[in-house]
């Protein structure tokens, strides 16, 4: 809502009003009065209305007006070429093109039949890693975390990343490019795919992480001077952005680069295992089983990743876990224990439901 | 006019007794009433969907100078921006049948500019990323000063400074101030746009007014002190 005009306090304010902005952009005769009424009963607020006038000629920068009108009218040419084009295909489809159609739904009907036998046979394994909610007309998939608590997302190649609360991130729908990009806002624990031939980024306003397969978090909010990498298992690269130096800096487990944002320079420091105020619990869990009751497995990823996971407690009472899952993404820790365990998992959301027979 | 407008679409995908579609056709376009200029987008997006080559037309025409402008502000050359625009004018008349309706045109449009012109770029160049997108903060050229009630030695000397306290922001937060304050989009929408979250386009635009407004500031108080 426009504030009443005795309101209009500082430019902020000009800039807030929708009738200012209005005047300024089309300069209407019946505009005019208003303002020019307004400056003889404020002649106080000139200045502001002038710096206000100032600031938004400035964002507007420079009007594109000539041509437009034109373009326009080509476009609509070509428009009402395009539909009549479309109009004269509208015809009745000939007999032997439909025949042609039925051989070729008879046959996607029949691949389909088989291929979903197939799948049956193999267990419902793959079920999960499709399910993340897709926005249409975009290649690209927006996660946010509004939530108080951290949130697991699934990524389409299985790495699987802990959102923090407030952070967003957004990544390819497929990922099928040479490199897999994710770009996050905020705080995020990254548990990657290896996968040498795919190099995975993790892109942010101040840094970029470069990885082939580890886990590590990366921590930059956009608005803050600070950012932060810190490394739980394998190697990555970081390289701040608007660095010159190309040389990437390279962290091992258990360290940890700062990065501070100083006279538009940033300065980073490493630091070795100490842990500090930031670290999170996953960062320090092992993920170390020997001979541990599933159910105990499932309570520690359950309290990890911030899911809730379904099994049948009696049946699967005598199952246990011996493994070392410490930098495997989500889906392939559930996966490396449905294994062990001859049980299969499918996943909806943030729930997971195991079933299996039960261990002798 | 559901049920007319079901019939429609079946028209269109077989049109198998021409001379009934032509009938129903007619009837949807009277129920819909006669779209003109006054008609809203929401209404002619439906037309569109629906078959009429007008009602996109209608939706190209109200368009086309805000999303020239606005591919233009990327600095990626006028016949680039053109074609984008008329590929994407293409591709929404040939998909017509998979569209949804949507609650913002003018939102899905510059969505798909956006996103279009930074295809461009990856075409170009196999790194380009957001940060690649320039923003263009070219100098407001003749603007009538006596027209917006100001002095034109006043104003010229004002845009000056505001000019370049501008240039000095980073490139994204100009890009949500014009799209705030030239385009009136909403937070919501610059986010969804820009790919960001909402706090950070709150802090674009507060950030960056806050600084345009200390400096100017603190060029006022060293003219105080020097004349």
């Amino acid at each position: 809502m426009d504030r009443p005009d005795y309101d209009l306090n500082t430019p902020e304010d000009f800039l807030q009003n929708d009738r200012f902005r209005h005047w300024v952009r089309h300069r209407l005769p019946e505009d005019r009065a208003f303002w020019e009424d307004f400056l003889n009963t404020y002649p106080e607020k000139r200045p502001i209305y002038e710096k206000a006038v100032a600031m938004l000629l400035a964002i507007f920068g420079k009007e594109q007006a000539a041509e437009a009108g034109e373009g326009a009218g080509r476009l609509r040419e070509m428009l009402n070429t395009a539909a009549n084009r479309t109009e004269d295909r509208n015809e009745p489809l000939p007999l032997w093109r439909w025949l042609r159609w039925s051989a070729a739904a008879v046959l996607v009907i029949g691949l389909g039949f088989w291929w979903s036998r197939g799948g049956r046979e193999a267990g419902t394994i793959a079920d999960g890693v499709a399910q993340a909610d897709q926005p249409v007309q975009s290649k690209w998939i927006v996660r946010e975390n509004q939530s108080q608590t951290v949130m697991l997302v699934n990524l389409p190649d299985g790495s699987s990343v802990l959102l923090s609360k407030g952070s967003s991130i957004r990544f390819g729908k497929e990922m099928n490019d040479p490199e897999r990009d994710v770009f996050l806002d905020g705080e995020g624990f990254f548990e990657v795919v290896k996968n040498p031939a795919k190099p995975f980024l993790v892109h942010t306003d101040k840094l970029t992480t470069r990885v082939l397969g580890t886990s590590f978090r990366v921590k930059s909010f956009p608005g803050h001077a600070e950012a932060e990498v810190a490394v739980k298992t394998g190697k990555v690269a970081v390289v701040a952005d608007g660095s010159d130096a190309a040389e990437p800096l390279m962290l091992y487990p258990n360290q940890r680069v700062s990065l501070i944002r100083k006279n538009d320079k940033f300065i980073s420091s490493v630091t070795g295992p100490a842990r500090n105020e930031t670290t999170t619990p996953i960062e320090t869990e092992s993920f170390d089983f020997e001979f541990t009751p599933v159910s105990e497995a499932f309570k520690i990823l359950e309290t990890h990743y911030a899911v809730k996971i379904h099994f049948d407690p009696e049946r699967m009472n005598n199952c246990t876990v011996t493994a070392s899952l410490k930098d495997e993404p989500f889906l392939e820790k559930v996966r490396l224990i449905c294994l062990a365990t001859e049980a299969s998992f499918v996943v909806n959301g943030d729930e997971v439901t195991i079933s299996g027979a039960g261990c002798p | 006019m559901i049920i007319l407008i079901n019939f429609r679409e079946r028209c269109q995908v077989h049109n198998r007794i021409p001379r009934l579609c032509q009938l129903i056709k007619h009837c949807v376009f009277k129920l819909l009433g006669n779209l003109d200029r006054t008609t809203d987008d929401s209404a002619l997006w439906l037309a569109y969907r629906n078959g009429d080559n007008e009602a996109l037309g209608m939706i190209a025409e109200r368009y086309y100078g805000a999303l020239r402008r606005y591919g233009m502000k990327f600095l990626v050359g006028e016949s680039i921006v053109e074609d984008c625009i008329q590929d994407l004018f293409l591709d929404l008349w040939q998909n017509r049948e998979r569209i949804s309706q949507t609650p913002s045109v003018k939102f899905y449009l510059f969505k798909a500019i956006r996103h279009s012109i930074l295809g461009h770029l990856r075409y170009q160049q196999r790194f380009a990323n957001e940060e690649s997108l320039d923003w263009d903060t070219s100098f407001p050229d003749n603007f009538n000063a006596e027209s917006l009630l100001i002095e034109q030695e006043t104003l010229n000397g004002l845009v000056a400074q505001m000019h370049a306290h501008m240039e000095a922001l980073p490139k994204r937060e100009r890009e949500a101030l014009y799209l705030r304050y030239y385009e009136n989009m909403s937070v919501a929408e610059i986010s969804g746009l820009m790919g960001v979250n909402r706090q950070s386009v709150s802090n674009f635009l507060q950030k960056g007014i806050t600084r345009i407004r200390a400096k100017w500031f603190v060029t006022m108080v060293l003219n105080l002190f020097f004349f």
